[in-house]
């Protein structure tokens, strides 16, 4: 992406497959050669995107929600700070051995205080949140709406909502489509405040294995 | 300073016609093409899995170009198609390579995905396919969406689509022609948006297995 700097016209960066650069004080430009190895680092950085990619691709409805009033630079959108959250924090493990940590993944950012003491509980295709509705803690409203996400690392799917209950009710149920075979389940919570104008962080609540019941 | 050494349209690199394109000692050359074959002992892996994935993608090529459609990639969406299904749904080691239908991925997209999918068997010569729609989704936006099931026989190699029912009517009753039902049979869905732009994931529904060989 070739930039342009406005007090002197000059074009750097890629444009094309040309190449516009200082060097020596001078602007000069080039043809781009083909890149046919890269770095360890760099290796690293591509598998941490495969990883994350993918991941973040259900969830987008949910992230833009999450990460829209979240302070970012003037030329970021939800995605950007989606990616540069979760790419360095939510992997875990020593290249070539990255995987995705579930634990330490953040889906929302804001200054809303967090749910309380949230617990989920599987009730045959129904995900059941509950948490504790403490108004004392500062900035917490009455009004504010629960999101809740269950996410499937298997398949690659998402099921979430981003206006669940009130803070006050405790409880909210997120009802899932039904299951062929196992099915591991992660899940997440958080909050929304009622003029969506802020979030609060996402809080992991749990992984949780839908298994064919028994007859 | 930008200096082109290589007149006007600049050089090209590849076959063209009898002549070759090249860069050698940073000159821009031609020259004729060399007559070089690959002899049927030295053949390379990627060889035998390219015969096996081309010859079984083939067929679902007009389906292919819906699936995997982008107005930005360079390359064409079947290129695009056995790129992605290069590693992921060939199993085996050369030169055996066999297909894993159930990971084969004929659309990509962010269309709201197929939830639990399901294979019935309604008689010898009739299926249904049913799925499920998630409460959080937005029917309004999402319930005209065609389902478009594709049925591949590996006896015949050959495709059948069925486009008749759409998102909202949560099933589709389809009467088997004969040519389906001699030899075995694997189900793919995925929905396509009204307006023929956004599609979904699609999802391995299921095989028909029979061993009729005439009826």
């Amino acid at each position: 992406m070739g930039l342009l700097d406005g007090a002197f016209g000059d074009f750097t960066g890629r444009i094309g497959n040309m190449v516009f650069y200082k060097l020596n004080g001078k602007i000069v430009g080039r043809t781009i050669g083909i890149v046919e190895t890269y770095s360890e680092k760099q290796e690293e950085v591509r598998m941490r995107t495969q990883l994350i990619s993918p991941f973040l691709t259900p969830l987008k409805d949910f992230i833009r929600v999450g990460f829209r009033n979240t302070p970012k630079p003037q030329d970021w959108d939800f995605y950007s700070v989606a990616t540069s959250v979760n790419k360095p924090g939510a992997i875990k493990g020593i290249y070539p051995n990255l995987e995705i940590n579930y634990k330490k993944v953040i889906l929302s950012l804001g200054s809303v205080p967090s749910p309380k003491n949230p617990k989920v509980i599987l009730n045959d295709n129904i995900l059941e949140f509950s948490w504790e509705p403490d108004l004392d803690a500062g900035g917490a409203d009455l009004l504010d709406q629960v999101m809740l996400v269950a996410y499937f690392p298997q398949t690659l799917k998402a099921v979430f909502i981003t206006s669940g209950a009130r803070r006050t009710a405790g409880t909210e149920k997120l009802k899932l489509p039904s299951f062929n075979e196992k099915t591991v389940i992660e899940t997440y919570i958080s909050f929304i405040t009622d003029d969506r104008t802020d979030v609060s962080n996402s809080v992991y609540t749990g992984r949780l294995t839908w298994k064919k019941p028994s007859k | 300073m930008a200096v082109f050494r290589k007149g006007f349209l600049g050089g090209f690199k590849g076959k063209l016609g009898p002549g070759v394109g090249t860069t050698w000692r940073n000159l821009d050359v031609l020259k004729s093409r060399s007559t070089k074959t690959i002899e049927k002992d030295k053949l390379l892996p990627q060889n035998f899995r390219l015969d096996v994935l081309s010859r079984f993608l083939g067929p679902f090529k007009p389906f292919i170009r819906i699936g995997f459609y982008h107005k930005k990639n360079k390359d064409s969406p079947f290129n695009r198609a056995m790129h992605y299904n290069w590693h992921r749904a060939v199993k085996g080691k050369a030169p055996n390579f066999v297909i894993d239908y159930s990971k084969i991925i004929l659309s990509r997209g962010d269309r709201e995905p197929v939830w639990s999918g399901n294979l019935i068997t309604v008689q010898e010569d009739q299926i249904s396919i049913t799925w499920e729609v998630t409460e959080a989704a937005k029917m309004r936006i999402i319930g005209n969406d065609r389902a478009i099931v594709l049925i591949y026989n590996d006896r015949a190699e050959k495709v059948q689509s069925f486009k008749t029912a759409i998102r909202s009517d949560l099933a589709v009753r389809i009467d088997l022609p004969l040519a389906l039902r001699l030899g075995n049979s694997h189900i793919w869905m995925f929905f396509l948006s009204p307006d023929g732009r956004h599609v979904s994931n699609s999802e391995y529904i299921g095989e028909l297995l029979s061993e009729a060989t005439e009826i």
